[in-house]
Formats: structure tokens, sequence, C-alpha cells
């Protein structure tokens, strides 16, 4: 299958470079802060030209798509082409480190944005295009007893919470376990695994699959969406809106509401009526609302200031007046301040506002269209 | 060894004088009141309190971590660092790098000390021993499983009594289903002397009932992320854990799911569990109940009673006696809409329709809690239970609605929120008063008996001294950034100090004469 054996003294030379330039690369900075990209060796003009190297040289052997068809580290990538040079891969030193170069910048596995999902140092990144290419086999081989998820039936154990797979790192643990200790459906222990012949690319593009079927537990995880949250009685709502909830005093379903719901999607209807400060989170977010809030101050001199209002604490006020001047005043025992908020009205909602009553609101709003 | 125990007996007998010298222990003593008995500032003259000094740190990071002090030399943290600063002028006198290997950076509490030695977890699951001289390394030992997403935060605790000396420690990491454990390591050579699992690991172990299978119990979570407090009459460590898993989606775990979100009496020589009190039975919206459990003495009914009191992240507070945690007082210190009253143990009865729901459920509290991490103080000379608080609503919801949830399952979205400074009367459990802030998030707490309480107001940036009988502020300072840990106080040179984190800088104040 490969053109030249590991003893070729080309093979050999060629791997120590590489080793040589592994290691020296290695020795610059600390693991986990490997920058993306870099320059090992001169590298032939244009971009272009290396992937047009790499497909040169791994097509020798390959599908180039088959190659590129699983993502991985720099270190990995490094590691594949000494392999594939042991094994005959013939290059330049030149060569072989744009073929990393390039792997490497096109081809490379992004750290998880999930919390705890990430670092080549710390848990297995991984490749959504070989979790998907594993699906095939998972549903053939590993669905039946494992279910959909991963999560276990009657027949198999839970993947999700198996040592086995959380220990692995693309395939280390996995392998050897599914060759050598899987146990063979209705057979006693030691008839050996049904999994003997699986290749060491099946078993990566399994670790992919497994290690994402993890992460889609974690907090989150993309899989995590909102559900339907269109349960309320929009008649309800039309009343409530117009009633109890007060909502008529600053807004019309005709006027600023007019089809809000073909601009939201539902969830975020509701999130919107019930948390309208733009910073949507924790605090009570002032700096960037749409309408300002606005603070009138009465100085221990009498004097009445007022002004959209840019920082407030204990102990100092601060806000913009009419003429758009910054004014910074100090809050003596004598000075009034008066806080005007225009979503005072939502807030005080919350307190008092049911779950019913919210899932009403969104049905109606929903229906503005 | 044998001197290592009287240095320890010793200091555990300066942290019962009220931390008159130093602050020698995460809560300045073993009994989480991080109430201090120094007089030199106080409510008449703490308006001309001033700057000492301002330490950088030289790696950057947020001080979540209270600092230590000892024989003038104060220890701070941050996730894979320490330092030492001396305690009079800010100046580093050594700095500890650990290499991790990963695990959650999210924060670190701080450092145990005891004798020469000086004790951190990092975030990758390791527990160092470092000499207090210079911080290098005597020994690592690993205490929890990286790949299984456990990681450390949490800071030590040296306990010494007539069953030997006991390096106390607790684990993070709510994200898979794993369970939570505290362990207890010999301090001269980290071995292990014995582990306590929060939840059940095999059938018949005690709270196995409240979990529908073995499965789930061994897997329920229950992380013990903040220091415990301890009793040493008593010989008796309470440890406070987190909430149970999967974390928002409840389908496959009915029961109250013990002994998460829990406060929990241990045997500190054997790890052997002597009672419990469920702070949020069958939690399912992220609130653990690892609030700190605080130690006094007080009087109930005219009588003396030895006490526990704990705010806790759900918007409850508690009083229980602390000799058999049976409760005393059950209130909320903030309005909450998820429980339906106390049951007979005085323990919440959540209300079914404010669980995490596919539509949403308005709750409040919401994820981040009444309150959180940020240690409360407790002033037994106003017999007021001070703890940073919010007001703060946001909706839950469930995202996976299979019978089979694992991890977390969904969470809540949005919110509003008022930050406030809440002053409990532990013999009823009301708020005596409350002093509302107008920035977001939450401070570390620190009483004296100036009737000063010192606190953050969060966002806005101040450092601030209140009076501890009215809540009126009486000083402030503006730093760089929101206090982001709990403050301290200590004696040198017959001057006190008052030190505190506020992003990557630590403030020190003095009463200079």
């Amino acid at each position: 299958m490969f053109r030249f054996g590991p003893g070729s003294p080309v093979a050999a030379a060629a791997a120590a470079l590489i080793v040589a330039l592994t290691a020296s690369v290695e020795a610059q900075r600390p693991p986990t802060q490997r920058p993306p990209a870099r320059v090992t060796a001169a590298r032939p003009a244009g971009s272009d030209s290396r992937e047009a190297i790499a497909r040169r040289l791994c097509s020798q052997c390959h599908p180039f798509e088959f190659v590129i068809g699983v993502s991985r580290t720099r270190e990995q990538w490094e590691g594949v082409v000494e392999n594939m040079v042991g094994r005959g891969a013939r290059g330049t030193r030149a060569e072989l480190a744009a073929v990393v170069d390039y792997l490497s910048e096109n081809h490379v596995l992004k750290a998880s944005t999930v919390r705890g999902g990430s670092g080549p140092d710390d848990k297995p990144i991984v490749d959504p295009k070989a979790a998907a290419a594993a699906k095939p086999l998972y549903t053939a081989s590993c669905l039946a007893c494992h279910g959909p998820d991963g999560r276990g039936t009657a027949q198999g154990p839970n993947l999700v919470r198996s040592l086995v797979v959380l220990h692995d790192r693309y395939g280390d643990k996995l392998g050897p376990y599914l060759r050598a200790s899987h146990p063979r459906a209705g057979k006693p222990a030691g008839s050996g695994s049904p999994f003997e012949a699986l290749s060491n690319r099946e078993v990566l593009l399994l670790a992919h699959f497994l290690r994402e079927r993890i992460e889609d537990t974690l907090r989150g995880a993309p899989m995590f969406k909102p559900g339907n949250v269109l349960v309320g009685d929009s008649s309800a709502g039309a009343r409530y809106f117009q009633g109890e909830g007060g909502c008529t005093q600053c807004h019309s379903p005709t006027g600023d509401l007019a089809g809000i719901g073909r601009r939201l999607e539902p969830v975020n209807l509701q999130q919107r009526f019930l948390f309208p400060q733009p910073s949507g989170g924790r605090g009570r977010g002032r700096g960037a609302a749409t309408k300002p809030v606005t603070v009138t101050v009465t100085t221990e001199s009498g004097e009445t200031l007022t002004g959209a209002l840019d920082r407030i604490d204990d102990f100092n006020v601060s806000f913009r007046d009419a003429s758009g001047n910054y004014r910074s005043i100090r809050r003596t025992p004598g000075t009034k301040v008066v806080e005007d908020d225009p979503l005072a009205a939502h807030t005080a909602l919350l307190s008092r506002i049911t779950d019913k009553q919210i899932h009403d609101v969104v049905a109606y709003l929903e229906g503005l269209k | 060894m044998i001197s290592v125990v009287l240095v320890l007996l010793a200091l555990a007998a300066q942290a019962h004088a009220t931390g008159s010298e130093g602050w020698p222990t995460y809560h300045g003593d073993y009994s989480g009141q991080r109430f201090s008995a120094l007089t030199k500032i106080n409510a008449q003259n703490v308006k001309h309190l001033s700057l000492a000094w301002s330490y950088r740190l030289s790696s950057p990071g947020t001080i979540k971590s209270t600092p230590l002090v000892v024989d003038g030399i104060a220890y701070v943290s941050i996730p894979d660092h320490v330092w030492a600063i001396d305690a009079r002028t800010g100046r580093e006198v050594w700095h500890f790098e650990w290499d991790g290997k990963g695990g959650n950076h999210i924060g670190n509490r701080g450092v145990a000390v005891a004798g020469d030695s000086l004790y951190v977890a990092t975030p990758d699951c390791t527990l160092h021993s470092l000499s207090i001289k210079d911080g290098k390394e005597r020994w690592r030992q690993t205490i929890c499983d990286l790949d299984l997403y456990y990681y450390v935060s949490n800071a030590p605790l040296i306990i010494a009594n007539n069953g030997g000396t006991h390096l106390i420690v607790g684990v993070s990491g709510d994200d898979l289903d794993i369970p939570g454990y505290v362990e207890s390591h010999d301090p001269s050579t980290g071995a292990l002397q014995w582990r306590w699992y929060v939840v059940p690991q095999k059938k018949g172990d005690p709270g196995f009932e409240s979990w529908p299978n073995e499965d789930m119990a061994k897997h329920g979570g229950g992380m013990t992320w903040q220091p415990p407090t301890y009793d040493p009459a008593l010989n008796l460590l309470y440890v406070t854990t987190g909430n149970p898993q999967p974390v928002v989606a409840y389908k496959n775990r009915p029961g109250a799911n013990l002994f998460t979100a829990s406060i929990v009496a241990l045997n500190p020589d054997d790890g052997k569990m002597r009672w419990y009190f469920q702070s949020s039975p069958h939690d399912t919206h992220d609130w653990d109940a690892t609030q700190v459990a605080v130690l006094f003495d007080g009087e109930i009914n005219g009588q003396p009673r030895k006490l526990l009191g704990q705010a806790s992240r759900n918007g409850k507070f508690f009083v229980l006696d602390r000799t058999d945690g049976k409760a005393i007082v059950s209130s909320d210190y903030v309005y909450t809409n998820w429980s339906n009253g106390f049951d007979e143990k005085g323990q919440p009865i959540p209300n079914p329709e404010k669980e995490p729901q596919i539509a949403g459920a308005l709750v409040t509290p919401n994820q981040g809690g009444a309150t959180n991490w940020p240690p409360p103080t407790f002033s037994p000379q106003t017999g007021l239970f001070y703890v940073s608080a919010a007001q703060a609503y946001s909706v839950w919801y469930i995202y996976d609605a299979g019978d089979n949830p694992q991890g977390w399952g969904g969470t809540d979205r949005g919110g509003w929120s008022q930050n406030m400074l809440q002053a409990i009367d532990y013999k009823t459990g009301k708020v005596r008063w409350s002093h509302k802030w107008e920035g977001g998030g939450m401070s570390g707490l620190l009483s004296t008996a100036g009737n000063l309480v010192f606190s953050g107001d969060g966002s806005s940036g101040n450092f601030v001294a209140l009076d501890a009988t009215t809540g009126e502020p009486l000083w402030h300072a503006g730093l760089r950034s929101g206090v982001s840990n709990g403050p301290i106080t200590y004696t040198l040179d017959g001057q006190q100090y008052v030190v505190v984190g506020a992003g990557d800088t630590l403030w020190a104040f003095v009463m200079n004469e």
C-alpha cells in the first residue's frame, strides 16, 4: 500500500527532521498557548500552494478529502505527518513543514466555547465533522444497546458516564477497549470483542461522536434550545394587556407594538417584556438604556437640576443635562435625588405577575403580526 | 509533628479569641463569623480611615480569596498562583506559580497556613503543600479527576484536635453528573485520611431512599466548594453542599436528593456524618446550599444555645441547634416565590410549579441566588447576621424534556436584580435593616467590635463602612473595581489594618494617629 517502507533512509531522515522540528517548537512556549499559525520553514510563495503540496503528498495514498475529513490539533497533525513519513510519504523538509502548517491552520480542532469543554491539555476537543461521520457506524454498531444519545438502555450502559469514554483522548482508551474488552452480546466474558477489526480512523470518529454526546450535557451546550413557550391564552393575554397589566399606559398594539410578533421569537418576546433593560442581566443596567433614566437633583442651596442619569451610588450622582453638559454632584444629607425610570412599570410586574399571565401575554403579543 | 500540633492548637486558641492579631484562617477563625474584636477603627473615627498601601497582582486575575495574615505576612491566591505579601508595606515576598494542566479557573477561595506550611488547591485537582518561607513546594496530591470535569476552587482548612491534624478540602464541578465529596489529608505528608461522599455511592447508604436508583444517587452531584466551619468543643465539622445533578432538568431524580444542598455535621476524625439539615430539598435551580454555616452562641427563649446560622442562596435563612441540626428559625431574608412554606423540620417545601418549565417559570431568586459565595458576617455585639443579598428574578426553562436528562438540561435566562445588605435578627429571622445598593453584584463582609460592617457596593466600586446597628454608611473609598472578596482586619505594631480585594488589587486601609 505504501510506496516506501518504514526502513527507507529518505523517510527516516525526513522523520528525524520532523521530530527535531517538533521538539524545537515545543521548547519555545508552554503547551496551552498555541498560536493558530506559525511559519516553521521557508514557505512556498502563496498560501494556495501549500494546499497543493499537501494534496500532492497525501494523495499518493489517500483521497485528500479523507485526510481532511477529521480536524486535529497542530500537535496531532505533526504526529500524523511524522507517521506518514515513516510509512513512506516523501517530501522535502520545506514541503513537509508546509503540509503541517496548511493542515494545522485549515483543519484544526477549535476549542469548544462550552464551559468546561476546552483545551488540548485538558478535555479533548470535538470535531463536529468527525462526530457526524461516525453516525452511520454508531447507528449500525452501538445504538441498539447504548441508545441514540449514548445514555444507555436496558441492554447497554450509559456511555456519557462511562469512565473509559471520559478518560479517552482521541481514541487512546476507547480503541483498546473496543477491540479487546467490549463484551459480545449474549456471550460469556472472554469470548472476544465484536469490534476487533475497528480501524484507527473508525475509533477516532467514534471518540469524537461520544465526546460530542458528553458536551451535549454541559451548560450552554448548543443543543440546548428553548421549547414551545406559546402555551397561553391569547384573549386572556389581551385582557391582561388592556387591564390589570397596565400595558396600554405606554404601549399600543397598533402603534409601537404593531408587528412585534413578526419581529421577535416567542421566547424573546417573553424575555423582552419581563426584562426590557438592554443589559438583560444582573444589576440595573442603565447606561445603555434606549430610554434613559432621568434624575432630578435638588441641591442644598435649593437649586434643581435634571438630566439623563449617568451613574449613581450612595455618595455621588452624575448625569447629562439638557445641553449635554456632564454634571457630578455629591450626595449630602441635604441633597434630594429623585429617579424616574421609564421601565419601572415592567420591574413592578415581576413581583405580581403569574406564569399563566406571562404565557397569556406572550400568546397575545405573538399574534400581533 | 508535635510542634505542628502545638502551633495549630495555639492558632485555634488565638482564633477563638476573635482574631485579635492576624487573620489565620479563611474566615479569620473556625466559626465563620468574620467578626473582629478590634476596636481601634470604630464608628466614631472611621471617617478618617486612609490608604496604607495597595498591591496589584503580578499575574492577571480577580482576587476572590480571603487573604490570611500570619506573623505579618499576608497570603493571597488566585487560580494557580499564591503570593506572600508584607502586610505592613504591601511588598511582594514570594510568588508561587503552578503550571496547571487545566480545570475551571473560575476562582480560588484561599489558602490554609499551619506551622511553616501553606496549603493551596489548584483548579487541576492538585493539593499542594508549600513552605511559607519561600513558596517552594513540599508535596502535592491529586484529589480529583479532571477528566470527570472536577476542579478545585476551595480553600483548605486545617484543624487539630485529639484525633490528630486534618487538612480538609472539598471539590467543585457541577458540569457532568458526578458525586461531590470532602477529603481529609495528613498535613505533613498529604496522605488521604478519609473521604466523605455527599451522595450515596451504593444501595443502602444513608440518604439512598431519597433517590430513584443507585445510578442516579452515585452520580448525584453535591459539590463542596466552600470551606467548612468547625466547632472544636463539639469536634464537629460543618460542611455545606452543592446542587444535585442533573442540575436543572430533574425528571429522572425525584426525591429530596440527599445530601445535596444541605448543611452536614461530620466527625473530622473519621468523616462520619452526625446530622444533616437540607436547606434546599430537591434543588432544581442550581442554588446549592454551600453558603457559610456560621457558628455562634446565643440565647433562644432565655436559654443559652449553641447555634448555627445560614443565609442560603435560595433566599431562606436558618438558625439551627448546632449540636443536633434541629431548626430553630426558618424565614425568608428576601422575597421568594418558589416554596410553599416550611416542613416540620424547618426545611422549605418546593412549589412544583416554580421548578423549571418548558415554557418558562418566573422565579426569584435567579441562578446567581439571593446570595452566593461572598462570605457573610455575624456580630455577637449586635446579634445581627449580615448578608450581601439580591432580589433577583429570572425565567427558568427546561431544554431537555426527555425522560433521562444529563448534566444541565436547562437554565435560566434574563433577569433583573436589586442588590442590598440585609441585617437579620437571628432570634426571629426577620430583617432588622436593609441597605439597598445602586450597583449590581455581591460582596464579602466583615463586622467589628467597633460597631462597623465593611462591604463593597457592587459595581459602583466603593468599599464602604456602615454603622452595624443602623446600616448608615459612614465611610467609603472608590476603588478601581468592585469589591471581589471578603475584607479582613488585623493589627501590626498596634495599628489596625483593614484589607480588601477589588479585581486584581489588594487595598489596605489604616487609622493614622
